[in-house]
């Protein structure tokens, strides 16, 4: 008996070393509890045990008052996970060690909350202050018996001590978590900020760099500078404007880039640029190489700069072109009102001297040349000549005075010029001509008045002789580079001295009407230069160099049109046959030009306006007496004036031969006449020769019209 | 259902037979010298749309008599379509989900469990089997495969032929169960101080095949090697000391390389175990009364049926005394349920609820169920 007592007490410590053993296997909580109670139920015979842990002890609040089932086994049975510490199955070890009935007590009912539990044994174990163990053994009809639970009581003191360990554990995993949560957010959080100031930095990269483009194509010359005048940054404008390299330019002063004289408005303007915000003016700018120009300054402080000394954004604006568009437009004002008042006299100065010019013309026919009488005449008609080409110089002033175009060889109006002008002089012409000259569209007598200005120009500025150089070249004209000219074709001609110069002072006034270095001149030869070519849709230029010599560079666009046959027509009167109608209101310009008419061999029918006119010619018709030609006022002040006249005509005789005359010679019917149906054109004041000209070509180009 | 010599055709044959029932499925146990041909048989009877699960044992148990070429065909109504839970050495061995857990229907009935017998990952297999289902339904059943002791696929269903593997069959039938094994307290207690799964590494602190050596080189008077190991181990196996029970059988079967003690079965680190030993005559009442208990658990029904697990070892054991045990257990049953038919299989491995308590995996017992309705 005694050897059984003390084999069954073996056995029976056996059984509580293994299961002491199972304790304490694994840190973690779960693990350690499965070790523990597999080995229990395994050793013990037991149906189910649970461990049940109180929620303050696994991380809740303090005074929580929960308890948690952390673990069992067979799950099968866990009906409840959590309970309060007021349940049953907690209260009834209140100041026990542990807690047993059986299915026949009735705490069990109270206690049980797992399914399938009706019947055997329960134990209760408390587990010190963190819980309780809880057992079942459905084997068993009575309690659990004191030695057995006792026997545990001590194995569970172990399990307590190892159960705190794991749940310190896992505090400590907790806390690692939380930190590792923590650092994780802060890396995320740094990493998104990486993202954030990569993405911030790309946007301002791209933003200057945007920024740094938009300055380049802006044509200014734009600096950043210190408010010293110290340059920190400028745009490629102010590179190109200056001739400085990027390196050249940084680290110099703003001053460098005024000549002295300029420098005091900048060292001013900078230095109170706080309380002015911006300053404005105009100012000599200097290159690099040392050439000046002109140019408008603007310097303001850089707003939103974060600096207390924020820097000052100065802007520099080349002006030369548009003191040059300046120029020419206060240029053409001045020409336009010259041209408004001759246009207004024009007029009745031309029929004056039409009557002059017609009457002397025919007082030379009936004068013998040998006659002091007939130099007189000639005196008068030169001076009547020069009255009607000043006149018509005038008239080129006049706002919408077209030219009379026609294609032709620019290089023998000016070889015709030259030829005329410095005849007799000690200045000779040199020609630099390429093979082929373009052909020009250009009114011949205008520009005849071009070149003789400028040849008599150039031979006045050198007047112990020399060399003018006359070159022309074929050139693709770029507005850009030639103002006021549309690209395209045109041909450039330079006229060379080697005289005296222009001076600064001088070169700006040249162009002026009436603005004259010379003791007896006109002042308009220049102006009038300036305007025929303006009204060719050409450009004037000129380059002087005092001492050295002046070049004047005119440029007109090319024709498209080929050359016409050469004109055989000769300067002496051409007599004809026929009858000719004369329509104008001035009674001596009837009476003149039927005289000239009848020297020319034509018989005439003069009257007074166009309907008259209209109707003589109706007439003749119906008496088949036809006119061989009308030659019809443009302007008739009260009555039907040519234009109208012409239409009538036209209506009548749609072969009828219509010349229009008029003293208005820049009038563009004038220039355009046959888009009127008139068939020739005749400017007044004119002479028998030019009244021959015109009629003979009707002669030559039968059929009318 | 037995047949004497099984082969593909009678065994389709026989299954055909029966009457067809509703919730039908057929347990078919054969013994491992059969001529049965496993996709065939599948294939003929999945074709007659039968439902089945069964295993290859090393024999198969009829009456008083076992047969290594027999078939034993029992048909059962079904709970649930049998389920087959493969990798168990991997641990990864998941049990699948099955629509209506069995605690749902009114009494407690049967989980038949077949396992892969030679596969590592029993024992953590079963606890989850009974950590997820508990004491609902009796569990019974054992461990396929050939006395060869070499794996290979040796469990089948409707599903195909599987190694490393084991079947759960819930069948609306009540059971009633009864393991003993007879041996006794022999040497000990010992500590398992280190062990692998079913490897003992360390007896007491030291290696463990000498400890064992010493106990049962002084036992039998023989010298213990390892090349003799099973012909004398096959008597002196291990027991896992449990309060209230008898041992957990653990069958040592050979030594390995490192001189660590192989066993059938998982043997915990630090259990406390006893070297056992019994002889002949305590085995074969053992099993008798295996029976008893098996009989003072049964209550009312019909349609008994007796359904036997019986270890492999103990017929080598018992060699031809082993008819002796299986007489006992026929005639305890048949005492009270004459027509009670008696079967069942030698097995490497038994399972059952040992008696209301744990699902265990034992060695060198004796497992009787009664199945009936």
């Amino acid at each position: 008996m005694i050897n059984d007592y003390f084999s069954d007490i073996a056995n029976e410590v056996s059984i509580l070393y293994e299961i002491s053993l199972s304790i304490g296997r694994s840190v973690n909580l779960r693990e350690n509890c499965e070790f523990f109670v597999k080995t229990l139920l395994a050793k013990k015979g037991l149906t189910y045990a649970s461990i049940w842990v109180k929620d303050r002890c696994l991380g809740g609040a303090p005074d929580s008052e929960g308890c948690s089932l952390v673990f069992a086994h067979p799950e099968f049975y866990v009906r409840e996970k959590t309970l309060p510490l007021s349940h049953p199955q907690f209260t009834v070890l209140t100041g026990k060690p542990y807690f047993t009935c059986s299915s026949e007590d009735g705490a069990f009912g109270a206690c049980v909350t797992e399914k399938g539990m009706d019947k055997g044994a329960m134990a209760l174990f408390s587990l010190g202050d963190i819980g309780f163990l809880k057992l079942y053994s459905t084997a068993r009809e009575k309690s659990f018996e004191k030695r057995q639970l006792n026997q545990l009581r001590h194995v569970l003191a172990k399990f307590t001590v190892s159960l705190e360990g794991c749940l310190a554990h896992e505090r400590s995993l907790r806390e690692i978590e939380e930190r590792k949560e923590a650092e994780r957010l802060l890396q995320v959080s740094q990493s998104m900020l990486e993202v954030r100031v990569k993405a911030r930095t790309a946007e301002l990269e791209e933003s200057r760099l945007r920024l740094s483009s938009i300055l380049d194509t802006i044509g200014e010359a734009i600096v950043v500078s210190k408010v010293s005048g110290e340059i920190q940054s400028c745009n490629r404008s102010c590179l190109d404007l200056y001739g400085f390299s990027e390196n050249e330019l940084q680290g110099r002063n703003l001053l460098e880039l005024f000549p002295p004289e300029e420098r005091r408005l900048l060292i001013s303007g900078l230095q109170n640029i706080h309380e002015k915000g911006e300053i404005h003016y105009f100012s000599e700018s200097l290159r690099k190489d040392g050439s000046m120009f002109p140019v408008e300054v603007t310097a303001s402080l850089m707003k939103g700069a974060a600096t207390v000394s924020p820097p000052v954004v100065v802007v520099l604006k080349d002006i030369t072109e548009s003191r040059k568009l300046e120029e020419e437009l206060r240029r053409a004002h001045k020409l336009e009102s010259l041209g408004v008042l001759a246009g207004g006299i024009a007029h009745d100065f031309n029929n004056l001297l039409a009557g002059i010019m017609g009457n002397v013309s025919l007082e030379k026919q009936l004068t013998d040349p040998g006659d002091r009488k007939y130099r007189r005449l000639e005196n008068i008609e030169k001076a009547a000549e020069r009255a009607r080409d000043l006149t018509h110089q005038l008239l080129t002033f006049s706002k919408g005075g077209e030219p009379v175009k026609k294609t032709t060889s620019i290089e023998q109006i000016i070889m015709d010029s030259a030829s005329f002008v410095l005849r007799g002089s000690n200045v000779r012409c040199e020609f630099v001509i390429p093979d082929s000259v373009w052909p020009v569209e250009v009114d011949e007598g205008q520009m005849n008045q071009v070149f003789n200005n400028l040849i008599i120009n150039a031979d006045q500025a050198m007047p112990n002789g020399g060399r003018i150089t006359i070159r022309m070249d074929n050139l693709q004209a770029v507005p850009t580079e030639i103002p006021g000219m549309k690209a395209g074709k045109c041909v450039k001609i330079s006229v060379s001295d080697h005289g005296v110069g222009i001076s600064e002072e001088n070169l700006q006034k040249i162009f002026d009407p009436y603005f004259t270095t010379k003791e007896r001149g006109s002042g308009l030869g220049l102006a009038i230069v300036y305007s025929i070519i303006k009204n060719h849709g050409g450009y004037i230029g000129v380059e002087t160099v005092i001492g050295q010599g002046t070049t004047f560079h005119v440029f007109i666009p090319a024709s498209v049109r080929e050359l016409p046959a050469a004109d055989d027509a000769g300067r002496t009167p051409v007599a004809g046959s026929g009858k000719v109608l004369v329509m104008d209101d001035e009674a001596i310009l009837r009476e003149v030009a039927c005289e000239l008419l009848g020297h020319l061999g034509y018989s005439t029918v003069a009257c007074n306006d166009g309907a008259e006119a209209v109707s003589l010619y109706r007439e003749a018709l119906m008496n088949k007496e036809p006119f061989f030609a009308v030659i019809v006022d443009l302007t008739i002040p009260g009555g039907m004036g040519g234009k109208e006249t012409m239409k009538k005509l036209l209506e009548l005789d749609s072969g009828v031969r219509c010349v229009v005359s008029s003293g208005y010679c820049n009038d563009p019917i004038l220039a355009h006449y046959r888009e009127y149906g008139f068939s020739g054109v005749v400017v007044k004041p004119y002479n028998m020769s030019a009244l021959g000209r015109v009629l003979n070509e009707f002669h030559d180009k039968s059929p009318r019209r | 259902m037995f047949i004497r010599s099984a082969t593909t055709e009678n065994v389709i044959q026989s299954v055909s037979r029966f009457a067809p029932a509703e919730d039908q499925v057929f347990l078919v146990m054969l013994g491992e010298r059969n001529s049965v041909s496993i996709p065939e048989m599948t294939a003929g009877l999945n074709r007659r749309g039968i439902s089945f699960f069964g295993g290859i044992f090393p024999g198969v148990i009829y009456g008083a008599e076992y047969f290594d070429d027999g078939a034993l065909i029992i048909e059962m109504p079904m709970l649930h379509k049998p389920a087959i839970v493969t990798g168990l050495a991997s641990n990864m061995g998941l049990l699948p989900e099955i629509s209506s857990a069995p605690e749902d229907v009114d009494f407690k009935y049967t989980a038949l469990l077949l396992v892969d017998g030679l596969s590592e990952g029993i024992s953590p297999f079963i606890q989850d089997l009974f950590d997820r289902y508990g004491n609902v339904v009796n569990y019974l059943g054992g461990g396929a495969g050939s006395l060869t002791l070499r794996q290979a696929p040796c469990l089948f269903s409707n599903e195909g032929f599987f190694q490393d593997a084991a079947i759960v069959a819930f069948v609306r039938l009540k059971s009633a169960l009864g393991v003993k094994h007879g041996w006794q307290k022999h040497a000990g207690p010992l500590v398992a101080t280190r062990t692998h799964g079913n490897v003992i590494n360390e007896l007491n602190w030291e290696n463990a095949f000498e400890i064992y050596q010493n106990i049962v080189e002084s036992s039998s008077g023989r010298t213990l090697t390892p090349d003799n190991f099973f012909s004398i181990s096959k008597g002196y196996p291990f027991g896992i000391m449990k309060e209230g029970a008898e041992d957990i059988v653990r069958d040592p079967i050979t030594v390995n390389r490192e001189n660590e003690i192989v066993c059938v079965g998982e043997v915990p680190e630090n259990a406390v175990l006893n070297v056992l030993k019994s002889s002949k005559s305590e085995l074969v009442e053992a099993a008798g009364k295996a029976a008893e208990q098996c009989l003072e658990q049964c209550g009312t029904g019909e349609h008994f049926q007796g359904l036997v697990f019986d270890c492999i070892s103990r017929v080598l054991y018992l060699e031809d005394d082993f008819t002796d045990e299986l007489t006992a257990i026929k005639g305890r049953i048949n005492g009270r349920y004459p027509e009670a038919e008696v079967a069942g299989v030698l097995s490497l491995g038994e399972i059952s609820s040992y008696g209301d308590g744990y699902l265990e995996l034992f060695n060198k017992t004796a497992v009787v169920g009664l199945l009936y309705r």
